[in-house]
C-alpha cells in the first residue's frame, strides 16, 4: 500500500557514472506526440559518459523528479490527469493498477504537485509539462503526509509487525513536522511526539492543525 | 503480503491497526475538512473490505475517464519505439511488443466506444533496452521478477487450470468483484480468485467485453509456469 514513495533507487546502479540531475532540463514532445516527451543534454553543463550520451529509458524505480532532471530521456507526461482529479476540490480516490504501471511515480507526481514546500520549485518541476501550461488552484496548496506502507517489514509474529509500522508512522510524522515547520508555527514536536504511541502522533497533529487553520 | 504469506492472525492484527487507528484519525481529518485530497493505491479491494474507515474511498482505477492514468497507449509505445532505436525496423518491434506486453483492459467500456488497450510500461522498457543492448529479450525475467507469481503459488494453483482453459477459450464470464472479504482469497471462491488475477494483470477484459482474457504472451507464459510447475 502506498501513499507515495520518494526514493531514487532507479539510477542508484549507475550513481557512479550518472550526470548530476539539473534543476530545469528542456522537454521536447516527440513528433505526433502530446504525452512522450523527451529532456535536453545541456552543451555546456552535461560532460556526458557514453552511456548517457544516447537516448535513454526510465529504470525501474525511477522518482518522478529523475524524469525530468537526466538528459536524454524518454518519458510519459501524465500530468494532464492532475486537471481532471482538480475539477473536485476534495477526493479519496483509490486506484488499482498491477505491478510496474507506474503507480508509484504517479503519486510522487501528485505529492510534488500539492506540496506547498515546492512552489518556488514548480516552474522548474512542471513547467514544461502539461500542467505546468494548465495549472489548477490547487498547485503548490497542500502539506503533504506521504505514508509508504510497503516498506514495513512484516513478520511471522504480529507485535514485531505491529512495532515496525509504529516506527514508520513516527519517522514519517517527524519527518513531515521538521520540513514543515515554516507553515506549522508553535507545532512543538517534542509535545505532539509521542514514542510511544505513533497514532497518538498523527491525532496530535491533525488537532493541532484543525486549531491552527481555524 | 501479510494477506498471503503469513497467517490470518498477522494480516488481522495489521488490519486492525489500520483500521481502528491510522484510518480511523485520517478519516476524521477528512470530516473536519483539513484532509482534502486523499490518494491510496497498491492495495486489493479485500484490504479495503476489512477497513471500515476506507468505506468511503471511491475506486477510480474503472471509471474511463482514467483509463490511460497509468500505462500506455500503442501510439505511445510507437514513438517511443521510433526515437529509442532510430536505426531498428519499428514495424517488426512493434509486433513483438503487441504480442508481449499490450492486452491490458481495465475498464469494461461502452459499446459504441471501445478502450485501447494498455501496456505494462516497465515491460516495454525492458523489452527495448534488451534489444538496444544486443541482448536476448527474455520475458521470463519479468515473470520471475514479478510478484505476482509468488501470489499464484499462494492463492494455491488447483484453482486455476479451468480458470485458465476457459479464460483462453473465450468462456471466461467478465465478472470482477471489487468488494470481496479477505478469508476468500485462498482460491476457495472461484469468483473472488479471477478477480484477484484480474488486478494482477493475469486477466484482463477482453476485447469483446463479455469475456475475461489473458492479456498477452508475457502473462500466458505466467500461466503456464504456475499451472505446470507442480508437475
Amino acid at each position: 500500500m502506498r501513499h507515495i514513495v520518494g526514493n531514487k533507487r532507479g539510477f542508484d546502479h549507475m550513481q557512479n557514472s550518472a550526470p548530476k540531475p539539473l534543476k530545469r532540463r528542456k522537454l521536447t514532445l516527440l513528433p505526433h506526440s502530446a504525452t512522450i516527451y523527451q529532456t535536453d543534454a545541456d552543451p555546456v553543463t552535461d560532460i556526458l559518459p557514453p552511456a548517457w550520451a544516447v537516448n535513454r529509458l526510465p529504470s525501474l524505480g525511477a522518482g518522478f523528479t529523475d524524469l525530468t532532471s537526466y538528459p536524454n530521456l524518454i518519458a510519459a507526461d501524465k500530468t494532464r490527469y492532475i486537471e481532471l482529479l482538480d475539477v473536485e476540490s476534495k477526493y479519496q480516490y483509490l486506484f488499482l493498477r498491477p505491478r510496474r504501471f507506474g503507480k508509484s511515480t504517479f503519486l510522487q507526481m501528485l505529492s510534488r504537485y500539492y506540496d506547498k514546500r515546492f512552489e518556488k520549485n514548480f516552474p522548474n518541476t512542471f513547467g514544461c509539462l502539461y500542467i505546468g501550461q494548465h495549472p489548477t488552484i490547487y498547485a503548490s496548496s497542500l502539506l503533504v503526509l506521504c505514508f509508504d506502507f510497503s516498506k514495513i517489514e512484516v513478520s511471522q509474529s504480529g507485535d514485531e509487525t505491529k512495532q515496525n509500522l509504529h516506527h514508520y508512522i513516527h519517522v514519517v510524522l517527524e519527518e513531515f513536522l521538521e520540513m514543515n515547520h515554516q507553515f506549522l508555527p508553535n507545532f512543538e514536536q517534542g509535545k505532539l511526539l509521542d514514542k510511544t504511541s505513533s497514532l497518538r502522533s498523527l491525532n496530535n497533529i491533525l488537532v493541532c492543525y484543525i486549531l491552527l487553520i481555524r | 503480503m501479510a494477506l498471503f504469506s503469513y497467517s490470518s492472525e498477522v494480516y488481522r492484527s495489521v488490519t486492525n491497526i489500520f483500521k481502528s487507528f491510522f484510518f480511523a484519525s485520517i478519516k476524521d481529518g477528512i470530516s473536519q475538512d483539513i484532509v482534502t485530497k486523499y490518494w491510496l493505491t497498491g492495495v486489493l479491494p479485500a484490504f479495503r473490505e476489512g477497513v471500515s474507515p476506507l468505506a468511503g474511498v471511491e475506486i477510480i482505477s474503472n471509471d474511463a475517464r482514467f483509463h490511460g492514468l497509468c500505462g500506455f497507449m500503442d501510439t505511445e509505445v510507437e514513438t517511443i519505439v521510433k526515437s529509442f532505436l532510430q536505426s531498428q525496423e519499428t514495424d517488426t518491434v512493434m509486433h513483438e511488443l503487441r504480442q508481449q506486453h499490450n492486452g491490458h483492459r481495465f475498464i469494461q467500456a461502452e459499446a459504441s466506444e471501445p478502450l485501447a488497450s494498455l501496456y505494462n510500461p516497465q515491460h516495454v522498457f525492458a523489452h527495448l533496452r534488451s534489444l538496444a543492448g544486443g541482448r536476448p529479450v527474455r520475458p521470463r525475467d519479468e515473470i520471475e521478477a514479478l510478484h505476482t507469481s509468488h501470489v499464484l503459488n499462494e492463492i494455491g494453483e488447483s484453482a486455476f487450470p479451468k480458470l485458465f482453459l476457459l479464460a483462453a477459450s473465450s468462456k471466461l464470464p467478465s465478472e470482477v468483484m471489487f468488494h470481496f472479504p479477505p478469508r476468500e482469497v485462498n482460491g476457495s471462491n472461484p469468483r473472488v480468485t479471477q478477480s484477484l488475477l484480474f488486478f494482477f494483470g493475469v486477466l484482463t477484459y477482453a476485447e469483446s467485453d463479455a469475456f475475461l482474457g489473458i492479456p498477452n504472451r508475457t502473462m500466458q507464459q505466467l500461466v503456464c509456469f504456475t499451472v505446470a510447475s507442480p508437475l
